[in-house]
């Protein structure tokens, strides 16, 4: 039985009369690559902004590893080992590629009180920087300044300083918004050899089912705020409900 | 490359100073003492406002809490110059961190507004205690004892002594700025003036950072206030106002908020500029008011920006 | 401590908080509409109150005038500086546009030292209004009354303005959403430089009417009351002019008490406040939640 990483328990929120999370409880393990999706409104990106810390929920607790987080602020949160990307492009637009991921990499790595050392120093952190500029395929980019990158480039950029703060559970929210095929496929490579080495735990917000039954072991699907289907995609592309809602008409055809 | 331009300038203007120190008349030493010690003011205000980018209408408050630290402490207990600056330094940098607790806590415009609120409070202090403060009179009399170091004493009472002295300290915060801006730290300043948002996500935590900026800003601001009563002898309420806060903002916009060096050229400008103008007329306000315009509507990267533009 | 004291601190802070309201009428309507928030607008009333001085002296003393052309006088100021300066600095970050008003604010400190002197003008009083009336058994200018009378007009009328004409719907359209005002037509440059003059002129005519008020006109006047103006914005909500008109209210009667009971501590508690409603509340007593 994999570990469990992320407890949510009867999590809610509204806005006034809308309600985007109704009474959610769900559970994460360590090492599945589990996929949210959902129409537009649906409630994704509400649920992954009270999973990071940048909206408190209404009620409900939020567990990692064992640990209640429901109260904590972001940045504990990060340093805790749970970190987000965002579906806008979220960058440090003067700074180069490198110092994009190099910022992250010091604060995890509990480097950036220094005042007085010379980053040139900071060896062990550029050796992961480098690392990650391999991983995610931007390493000739890395002294470019990232608001002179391409749109793809930029999206890539923006998963990897997620991935630089070293997260165990990462949650990245529409990762190919606005790409072109290749890059595509190229950012869904990535993360299936990432997911397989094993340190983090990817959980993608998508609208695209192609990527999302290809790629997941696991998906869940919210519908205004409430979870109606969990499990395989298999268990999940036969669920009555889901198809009522979601595949409709698809399934029509 | 870049860094044997930085390391030859640098040379190049350590060499003028000394030389400025050793054989210029009384009135040149006297300006550029003053330059050197606006520099310090600004080098630090710009850690703030150009590498992190808060905008802070208060800080000319650490540099009256420097200057009323070093002349009271003058006064009351003992005329140790280096004590007294140390004095000086530790109430504006404990000051900065009460403030700095209370401002980070918003953003922008309210950070601006909280900063002038907290400025104005500490000015309309020293202004209302007169019996400890002088009230619109300011401390005077504030003098510049040697300093001695075992068998012989600095007579900084004269003024190439003491400016020697004002050289060594602006060296030092020089080093010291230059070293932060190239540490990790630095680096977290400039993220979060790239993108404050984010920089939580990368597990930083914004107040915290933002505090520590606040802070050794302020301090480096009560080092110049400290300085510059020893150089005037006197300390006054008005350094405490928000006007004067607009002084190292006015310089580095001049020189360049986002070089290391705009502090430096912008506070020499200044001051220069200033005595020039007012050799001619009583109306400098006006001619820094167009200055400040034409830099805005158009050069917004200063006089080290547009240099830099030329190099490349 | 008796009634006719306290009746009498009170309205003086009422009248003193009147000016202050409408310098902060006009720095509330710019901030909410522009988002800009104008350091200058202390000196368009110091150019309000100079102006109408030279246009009252020339024209035979008439106040009525004086306050009809000086504050028109400062609105074409006010278009020049909206027009060729500020729409440029819209698109910038914060700093550049307060520093840009800053600049102005240097110039203007020059600008009337150079044209009316560096020292201070004597105000006439305005015939009419002049003299003192008797409240309590103590006296109380008669000019102050009329300012007391005036802020609250002034308010009403810009309520009627903003809340019951077609004017002032876009008005409210365009400071809630600039984007969406501009979609539907609205000609958002025209509009800017619209409520700038507009809210210029509301300074200038605080400057006007403080000419018989003040005693005497110095080129310091403009920076002693933008600082209050913006502590009342700031304690109304940046934004709000419900908000400005009630702040102002608060911070004239604190001042008045201050001043008369504990002198030395008036500034103090005046900055206190600010900053207690930027910690606890920023968004004053009736702006928007940010």
């Amino acid at each position: 039985m994999a570990a469990s990483l992320l407890q949510i328990e009867n999590l809610n929120k509204s806005f006034g009369r809308v309600q985007a999370a109704v009474d959610i409880n769900l559970t994460f393990q360590e090492g599945v690559l589990a996929s949210i999706i959902g129409p537009n409104g649906a409630g994704k990106s509400t649920l992954i902004n009270m999973l990071s810390g940048s909206m408190p929920a209404d009620s409900g607790r939020i567990v990692f590893q064992g640990m209640d987080i429901t109260d904590m602020p972001i940045h504990r949160r990060v340093r805790l080992g749970l970190c987000r990307s965002f579906q806008v492009v979220n960058v440090f637009p003067e700074l180069s590629v490198f110092d994009n991921i190099q910022l992250p990499a010091l604060a995890v790595g509990n480097r950036t009180r220094r005042l007085f050392g010379s980053l040139a120093n900071e060896t062990a952190v550029h050796r992961e920087v480098n690392e990650i500029l391999e991983l995610i395929g931007l390493a000739a980019e890395a002294g470019t300044i990232a608001s002179a990158l391409s749109h793809g480039d930029a999206r890539v950029l923006e998963v990897g300083i997620a991935m630089a703060a070293r997260p165990k559970l990462l949650f990245l929210d529409e990762p190919t918004a606005g790409m072109n095929p290749l890059e595509r496929v190229r950012i869904l490579e990535n993360i299936r050899r990432l997911s397989d080495q094993g340190r983090t735990t990817f959980v993608i917000v998508e609208h695209d089912m192609d990527i999302v039954f290809s790629l997941s072991q696991r998906v869940i699907v919210l519908h205004y705020g409430e979870v109606i289907g969990d499990g395989t995609t298999e268990e999940v592309k036969s669920n009555p409900r889901v198809r009522e809602v979601y595949l409709g008409e698809e399934v029509a055809a | 490359m870049q860094r044997a331009w930085n390391i030859a300038i640098t040379c190049l203007a350590l060499t003028v100073l000394i030389l400025i120190g050793l054989f210029a008349g009384r009135f040149t030493v006297y300006l550029t003492s003053r330059v050197m010690i606006l520099s310090i003011f600004a080098m630090g205000y710009n850690l703030l406002f150009g590498r992190t980018g808060l905008l802070s209408f208060g800080h000319a408050a650490f540099y009256a809490a420097g200057a009323y630290g070093l002349g009271l402490f003058s006064l009351h207990v003992s005329p140790h110059p280096l004590i007294g600056i140390l004095v000086g330094v530790a109430c504006a940098c404990l000051l900065a961190a009460v403030i700095g607790f209370f401002c980070v806590r918003q953003t922008e415009i309210y950070f601006a507004m909280l900063t002038l609120a907290f400025g104005m409070m500490v000015f309309s202090l020293i202004w209302n205690m007169r019996s400890v403060t002088g009230g619109d009179d300011g401390l005077v009399g504030i003098m510049r004892a040697p300093i001695s170091l075992g068998f012989f004493s600095i007579p900084i009472i004269k003024p190439k002594y003491y400016y020697f002295l004002v050289l060594f300290f602006l060296a030092m915060s020089v080093f010291l700025i230059y070293r932060i801006r190239r540490s990790p730290f630095g680096l977290v300043l400039a993220g979060i003036r790239e993108n404050d948002r984010r920089v939580e996500f990368a597990g930083i935590s914004l107040k915290n950072y933002r505090l520590g900026a606040f802070i050794i800003s302020g301090t480096f601001a009560g080092l110049a206030g400290a300085l510059g009563t020893l150089l005037e002898s006197n300390s006054s309420p008005f350094s405490a106002h928000w006007s004067h806060s607009a002084e190292p903002v006015l310089v580095s916009l001049i020189g360049g908020i986002q070089t290391f060096t705009g502090p430096l050229v912008g506070s020499a400008v200044f001051i220069v500029l200033r005595e020039i103008i007012e050799r001619f007329t009583h109306n400098w306000m006006l001619w820094f008011g167009l200055i400040l315009l034409v830099i805005i509507m158009g050069f917004r990267g200063g006089i080290v920006g547009a240099l830099s533009g030329f190099k490349k | 401590m008796d009634l006719k004291s306290i009746v009498h601190v009170c309205l003086a802070g009422l009248s003193t908080g009147m000016f202050i309201w409408l310098v902060a009428s006009g720095l509330t309507l710019i901030f909410g509409v522009l988002g800009v928030l104008n350091f200058a607008h202390g000196s368009f009333y110091m150019l309000g109150a100079y102006c109408c001085f030279t246009v009252l002296s020339r024209l035979g003393n008439n106040f009525w005038l004086g306050l009809l052309f000086g504050p028109l006088a400062v609105c074409v100021v006010g278009y020049v500086i909206e027009r060729f300066f500020l729409r440029y600095v819209y698109r910038l970050e914060l700093p550049y546009q307060l520093l840009l008003t800053f600049a102005f604010v240097l110039l203007f400190d020059d600008l009337v030292k150079i044209i009316w002197g560096a020292g201070s003008l004597g105000s006439p009083s305005v015939s009419g209004l002049a003299g003192s009336v008797p409240i309590l058994g103590r006296n109380f200018p008669t000019y102050s009354l009329f300012i007391i009378a005036v802020g609250p007009l002034v308010a009403l009328g810009l309520w009627a303005l903003i809340e019951k004409t077609w004017y002032g719907r876009i008005i409210r359209a365009a400071s809630s959403d600039r984007e969406m005002a501009s979609a539907i037509g609205v000609n958002v440059p025209v509009l800017f430089t619209a409520v700038f003059i507009f809210g210029t002129w509301l300074g200038a005519m605080g400057g006007g009417l403080a000419v018989p008020y003040v005693g005497l006109l110095t080129p310091g006047m403009g920076e002693a009351i933008i600082i209050d103006a913006f502590v009342v914005a700031v304690i109304g909500g940046l934004g709000s002019l419900k908000g400005a008109f009630l702040g102002a209210l608060i911070i004239g009667l604190l001042s008045s008490f201050g001043t008369r009971f504990i002198p030395a501590f008036d500034m103090f508690l005046t900055f206190i406040l600010m900053a207690a409603v930027l910690l606890w509340r920023p968004q004053g007593f009736f702006g928007e939640a940010t």
